[in-house]
C-alpha cells in the first residue's frame, strides 16, 4: 500500500495482498478515531401533513475531487490554511451514506473525513475502482482464494474497513474479468463472502455494487436494474446506478427492486456535472432538481457523484453560498423558486443521537484555535505564546486537570490498565 | 485546515422572511474556529419574539441537561434593550410547543457557560427542535443587530465530562530517524461507576482507539501546537523540541489535562 505520509491507497493486488493489520502500528493517525454515531429516525410531524410524493429516503454523496487525496484532507490538517477558498461538505444532515472516490484501484478514505462524518452519524465507504489496463491486471487476481478456500482479498478489504474505522466498500468494476469465461457465481460468492466479512467486522457495514459490470462479464451499463446486473444486486446492500439514465429506465428499475422488495436500496446515480442521459439536459449543478424530481417520484435512493462541482466551476469563489443554495436553497421559498435545492427532495435527518448532543460549530477552517474562549492559535502566524495566567485561567477551570497530570503507578492503577490502547 | 475537526453544524437554515438568523463567525470561538452569531438581520422590528432554529434532532428529553457556551455582545449603552431576554428553546414532539430558556445575563463580552436544570418529561418525550429564541422590545436599528454569539451546545442525560475520565500519560518523544519527532502518550480508563459505563456505551461517546476523548491538544510548553485525532502527533518541522504535553479533550467538550513530558 501507498505509505504516503498522510494517504494510503494501492492501485497494486500484490500490496493489497501483502497489507497486514499491524501495519498501522506505525501510522495511527490515518486510522478514524471516531465511532458512528446514532441517527435515530426523525419524529413524524405531529401536524403537517406527510409529503407527496415522499421525499428521496436515502441520499449517497460520492466525493470525488481532482482524482482524489489533497493535502487538505491531511491527518494533521493543512497549517497554515492554503490561502484561497477551501473545499468541506457542509450540509450533511441530508446525507446518509459518503464514499471516498479516487482513480486508484483501492481508495481508503483519509481518517479527518471519517471523523467528521462518523460524527454526523454517516457511513464512511472506500471504493474498489477496477479499470484500464491495470485494474483488467488486478482483476486477474481478485478471485483469488486462500487455502481454505476463502476469497482472500474480501478478507483483506473487510479487514481494511475495520482497520481504518470506516464501514464498507464501493465496488465498481469498469473493465471485464482477464479470460473468455466469468463464471459468475464465482463473482457472486466473492461479494456475498465480502457482505459477509465486512458485516461482521464492521457493525452496519455496507457493500454497495456499481452498475458496470454484467453477468456476461462485459462492461454494459444498465443505467438502472435489470437482469443483467440483478444477481449483484441481490447480494449487496445496494446499487449506485449508472448516470446515463432515461424516465423508462428508472420506472423499469423501480419495478424490478420492487418486485424485491427493495427500491430504497437502489441508489440512482446524478453526475452533478451533468455529462450522460437526462442530466445532459440541463441536470449539470443546479440543474440536478430535474433528476431528483424524478427520482423522488420512483421512491428510490439517490447517488450524487461529485456534488463538490461547484467548487471547481466557481474556483472556489463565493463557495459558501453557492453550496449553501445547491443544498438547502437561498433563503426563498423553493415552491415559488424555479431552481429547488437537494433539501427540497431528499429527507432530513436528525443531528445528534438519541441521548447525546454535541456541537462548537467548528468548520473545518478558520482565522485561529480557540480554547474554551482563549485564543492559541492564530492563522497565518501559525503559534501564540499564551501567558501563564491565560493557561492558569483555563485549567482551574476542571480540577481533573490538577489531579490527573501524573500516570499513577500503584497496584489498583496498573490493574486497570487494559493494553496499549483503550479497549 | 481540518476536514477532521468540523462538528455538527445547523441543520435548519434561515429563511428570508425570518427576522432572526444565524451565521458563522471565525471572529471568535469557544472551542476550535469558529462560532454563531445570531442576530436581528431585518433592521427594525416591533417587539415581541423571535425564533432562529438551528438543529433537528431526536434526544430523549426526560432527564437531559442542556449546557451552553455563550457571549453576549458588547453593545453601548443606548443599544441595551430593556426588558430583552436571550435563550435556548427546545421543541418535544409530544406537546409541539417551544419551551423557553432564558440564558444569565450579566457582563458583556466575554465568554460564559451555564447548564439548565434537568428537563422533565414523559418518558417516551424527544426533543425535536432547538434553536435560539429572542425577546425584545421594538428594535430602531439597522440591519445586523447582533443578538448572541454561540460557541457550543451540548444535551445530554450524561454529564460533559465524565466524573473521572480516563487518565493521559506523559508524552514520549522519538526521532524518526528523518529529522522529524513523532510524539505518542496514552489514555487509560479508571473508573467504572455505573455513569461512566452508561457514558462509555452510548454511540459516540467512547472511542475504541481514544477512549473518553474526542481529540487531544498537543502543547509545547504554553504553545498550542496542533490537534491531533489519534494518540500520537508528528511534529511539523521548524518546531523546536520542548515541555510537551497532550490535553484530552471529551466528546462532550470538556478539557481534560495531560501529563508532561517523560
Amino acid at each position: 500500500m501507498s505509505n504516503a505520509k498522510d494517504f494510503t491507497y494501492t492501485s497494486k493486488m500484490s500490496e493489497l495482498a501483502d497489507w497486514r493489520p499491524e501495519d498501522i502500528e506505525i501510522q495511527a493517525s490515518k486510522v478514524s478515531n471516531t465511532p458512528l454515531a446514532g441517527r435515530p429516525p426523525l419524529p413524524p410531524p405531529i401536524h403537517l401533513p406527510t409529503a407527496t410524493p415522499p421525499l428521496i429516503p436515502n441520499l449517497l454523496s460520492c466525493h470525488y475531487r481532482k482524482w482524489g487525496y489533497h493535502p487538505d484532507e491531511s491527518v494533521q490538517g493543512q497549517f497554515p490554511a492554503p490561502s484561497g477558498p477551501v473545499y468541506t461538505a457542509a450540509h450533511l444532515h441530508l446525507i446518509d451514506t459518503f464514499i471516498y472516490f479516487s482513480l486508484h484501484l483501492i481508495s481508503i478514505p483519509p481518517s479527518p473525513w471519517i471523523n467528521t462524518l462518523h460524527r454526523n452519524g454517516i457511513r464512511v465507504l472506500g471504493t474498489l475502482y477496477a479499470h484500464g489496463d491495470a485494474g483488467y491486471t488486478a482483476l486477474s487476481r481478485l478471485l483469488d482464494k486462500g487455502s481454505e478456500g476463502e476469497y482472500i482479498f474480501a478478507t483483506q478489504l473487510a479487514l481494511i474497513a475495520e482497520t481504518y474505522g470506516f464501514d464498507g466498500w464501493l465496488i465498481n468494476i469498469q473493465v471485464p474479468f482477464p479470460g473468455e469465461h466469468l463464471v459468475p457465481d464465482e463473482l457472486e460468492a466473492f461479494l456475498k463472502e465480502l457482505r459477509s466479512a465486512v458485516r461482521e467486522l464492521v457493525p452496519g457495514g455496507l457493500v454497495i455494487w456499481f452498475d458496470a459490470l454484467t453477468v456476461f462479464n462485459q462492461v454494459g451499463w444498465q443505467n438502472g436494474l435489470t437482469p443483467l446486473n440483478a444477481p449483484f444486486f441481490k447480494i449487496t446492500d445496494g446499487m449506485f446506478t449508472n448516470f446515463g439514465w432515461w424516465e423508462q429506465d428508472l420506472e423499469g428499475t423501480r419495478s424490478m427492486a420492487n418486485t424485491m422488495n427493495r427500491v430504497p436500496d437502489i441508489y440512482t446515480g446524478v453526475d452533478c456535472f451533468g455529462r450522460f442521459g437526462l442530466g445532459s439536459r440541463d441536470g449539470r449543478g443546479f440543474g440536478v432538481d430535474k433528476v431528483l424530481s424524478l427520482i423522488r417520484e420512483a421512491g428510490t435512493s439517490a447517488a450524487l457523484f461529485a456534488p463538490g462541482w461547484k467548487y471547481e466551476d466557481f474556483s472556489g469563489k463565493d463557495f459558501e453560498s453557492i453550496d449553501r443554495k445547491f443544498w438547502v436553497g437561498d433563503g426563498s421559498n423553493p415552491e415559488s423558486n424555479p431552481v429547488k435545492p437537494i433539501s427540497y427532495f431528499v429527507s432530513e435527518k436528525v443531528c445528534g443521537g438519541p441521548e447525546f448532543f454535541f456541537t462548537n460549530f467548528n468548520r473545518a477552517f478558520g482565522k485561529g484555535w480557540w480554547v474554551n474562549g482563549v485564543v492559541c492559535f492564530p492563522l497565518r502566524t501559525r503559534f501564540l505564546t499564551l501567558s501563564r495566567a491565560d493557561i492558569e485561567c483555563l485549567y482551574n477551570r476542571n480540577p481533573w486537570i490538577h489531579h490527573g497530570c501524573t500516570l499513577a503507578r500503584s497496584q489498583s492503577f496498573r490493574q486497570s490498565i487494559l493494553g496499549t490502547r483503550i479497549n | 485546515m481540518h476536514i477532521g475537526a468540523q462538528s455538527i453544524l445547523p441543520s435548519k437554515y434561515s429563511r428570508n422572511t425570518d427576522k432572526l438568523k444565524w451565521s458563522f463567525t471565525d471572529e471568535t470561538a469557544y472551542f476550535g474556529g469558529t462560532s454563531l452569531n445570531i442576530s436581528i438581520e431585518t433592521g427594525s422590528v416591533a417587539g415581541g419574539v423571535d425564533f432562529c432554529p438551528l438543529y433537528s434532532t431526536a434526544i430523549t428529553a426526560n432527564g437531559s441537561s442542556i449546557q451552553v457556551a455563550y457571549l453576549l455582545p458588547e453593545r453601548p449603552p443606548t443599544e441595551i434593550l430593556e426588558g430583552e431576554v436571550v435563550g435556548v428553546y427546545y421543541t418535544s414532539d409530544a406537546t409541539q410547543t417551544k419551551t423557553r430558556l432564558p440564558l444569565p445575563q450579566g457582563p458583556r463580552g466575554g465568554w460564559k457557560t451555564t447548564t439548565f436544570l434537568p428537563i422533565a418529561a414523559g418518558p417516551n418525550e424527544r426533543i425535536t427542535e432547538l434553536g435560539i429564541y429572542y425577546k425584545h422590545p421594538a428594535i430602531p436599528t439597522s440591519p445586523g443587530f447582533k443578538v448572541l454569539t454561540l460557541g457550543s451546545l451540548h444535551i445530554s442525560l450524561i454529564p460533559t465530562i465524565p466524573e473521572r475520565p480516563s487518565r493521559i500519560t506523559e508524552v514520549v518523544s522519538f526521532d524518526k530517524g528523518d529529522g522529524s519527532t513523532r510524539l505518542s502518550w496514552k489514555a487509560y480508563k479508571c473508573y467504572f461507576s455505573p455513569a461512566i459505563r452508561k457514558l462509555r456505551s452510548v454511540p459516540g461517546c467512547f472511542s475504541g482507539k481514544t477512549g473518553d476523548f474526542a481529540s487531544f491538544l498537543v502543547w509545547r510548553g504554553k504553545e498550542l501546537v496542533g490537534v491531533s485525532y489519534c494518540l500520537e502527533y508528528d511534529v511539523p518541522t521548524g518546531v523546536a523540541v520542548g515541555d510537551w504535553r497532550a490535553d484530552g479533550v471529551t466528546w462532550g467538550g470538556a478539557i481534560v489535562k495531560g501529563g508532561g513530558v517523560r
